[in-house]
């Protein structure tokens, strides 16, 4: 197998990779990738206070000339609401707070359970809010009762933008995973790009090759999950309801050409519930359900199960 | 002329006369209608904001749908190869 070059690193409470077809060429990638990935935290993080979209909360009500990396972040989470009919809602930040999701995954952890329950508010049946976003000649208006969330879009958006431009500054291959979302650029190994899809070490696991310009994202119900008031909480939420979405499926994988369009999919089927499969079989997307007893279900061209390999059966 | 010349001659007018008025009807009817879809069109176009990217993008997803099972297969069964990645939730 022709050798590859690769670098690892941990951020935003997730494992990011970047692995380049030229084996040299591996610490300028995840540079590349490094700098895209601050340039988005800096411009729409709502755990920081210095980010972009944190100092003009105050201000958004009016409208406010906001840079082209945060309206470019805006635009891809109102598409991703768009394409999943508002499943996948980037104004649910109100509600995330709500359910004591108001810091970084890895300080919510560690946060004792009293002080977070002190931080939570009642939860209530809301009404979807990303039609009332308005973004125009960069110009973005947010209704005052609004507050973003743009988390899982950026992270596939990041992803997306730092596969492209590592692939275009190197003139090589490279595969970015951010937390588990996958976008590729440039050219592929010989073998294609070899992904092991696989949630949780006990989950069934699946190898599969990816090709060239395409990406992959999952979504799960097991993971950032933590306590509130006793009941057991995961992040992705119903917008219909602003509660944590019921859990039908351990995790989705979906598979596209942009991990921005797979992230809203495979985000989406999780608060779809069983829907999701006539959903995306109808739209001819190939993706991979895992259900909570471990069954698997496949939708488009998603190859056949081979024999599961746990992840410690791997040698990466 | 006699009465029943003279009454064939008014049914005659009467017809004519009912003949332009349901044209004139018609053709204003019409216009009219022309006229609001052209407006319609005007206000679809200027309008701003999100909304008309929405709508447009709207179309597009509808067409994907159509286009059921015509995507190409960006995964495919694996060699068992080491593998360079993992997906997995976050």
């Amino acid at each position: 197998m022709e050798s590859i070059g690769r670098e690892d690193w941990r951020v935003w409470s997730c494992d990011a990779s970047v692995v380049v077809t030229s084996p040299t060429r591996a610490r300028e990638a995840a540079q590349i990738v490094r700098d895209t990935i601050d340039a988005v935290d800096a411009a729409c993080s709502r755990f920081r206070a210095d980010s972009e979209l944190m100092r003009l909360a105050a201000s958004l009500d009016d409208g406010v000339t906001v840079s082209p990396m945060l309206a470019d972040l805006v635009r891809g989470a109102l598409d991703c609401a768009v394409l999943t009919d508002g499943d996948v809602d980037p104004t649910l930040g109100n509600d995330l707070i709500a359910q004591g999701y108001d810091r970084d995954f890895l300080q919510l952890a560690e946060t004792p359970l009293q002080d977070r329950e002190a931080a939570v508010g009642a939860t209530r049946p809301r009404t979807p809010g990303w039609r009332r976003i308005h973004l125009q000649d960069g110009v973005l208006t947010v209704p005052g009762d609004l507050v973003l969330d743009l988390g899982a879009s950026a992270k596939a958006i990041a992803a997306d933008r730092a596969a492209a431009a590592a692939a275009a500054a190197l003139g090589c291959g490279v595969l970015v995973s951010i937390g588990g979302d996958i976008a590729t650029a440039g050219t592929e190994p010989a073998t294609g790009w070899q992904v092991l899809v696989q949630d949780m070490p006990t989950d069934p696991a699946q190898q599969v090759s990816l090709g060239a310009g395409s990406a992959l994202a999952t979504s799960s119900t097991q993971k950032r999950r933590w306590l509130m008031r006793g009941v057991s909480r995961h992040h992705i939420l119903d917008p219909r309801l602003g509660l944590p979405a019921d859990v039908v499926w351990r995790s989705v994988t979906v598979a596209a050409e942009t991990c921005q369009r797979a992230n809203a999919m495979s985000t989406a089927s999780i608060v779809r519930g069983f829907r999701a499969v006539s959903w995306l079989r109808q739209l001819g997307v190939s993706a991979r359900f895992v259900d909570l007893t471990g069954r698997v279900v496949t939708t488009g061209s998603w190859p056949v199960d081979s024999p599961a390999r746990r992840s410690d059966e791997v040698t990466a | 002329m006699s009465i029943r010349a003279q009454g064939k001659k008014l049914a005659s007018n009467l017809t004519a006369t009912v003949g332009i008025l349901s044209f004139g009807a018609a053709g204003f009817a019409s216009m009219a209608l022309w006229y609001q879809t052209e407006q319609a069109k005007i206000a679809a176009s200027n309008s701003s904001g999100i909304t008309g990217s929405i709508q447009q993008q709207q179309s597009n997803v509808s067409q994907n749908g159509d286009d059921s099972g015509q995507q190409p297969a960006p995964v495919t069964p694996s060699q068992n190869f080491a593998p360079q990645a993992h997906s997995s939730g976050s």
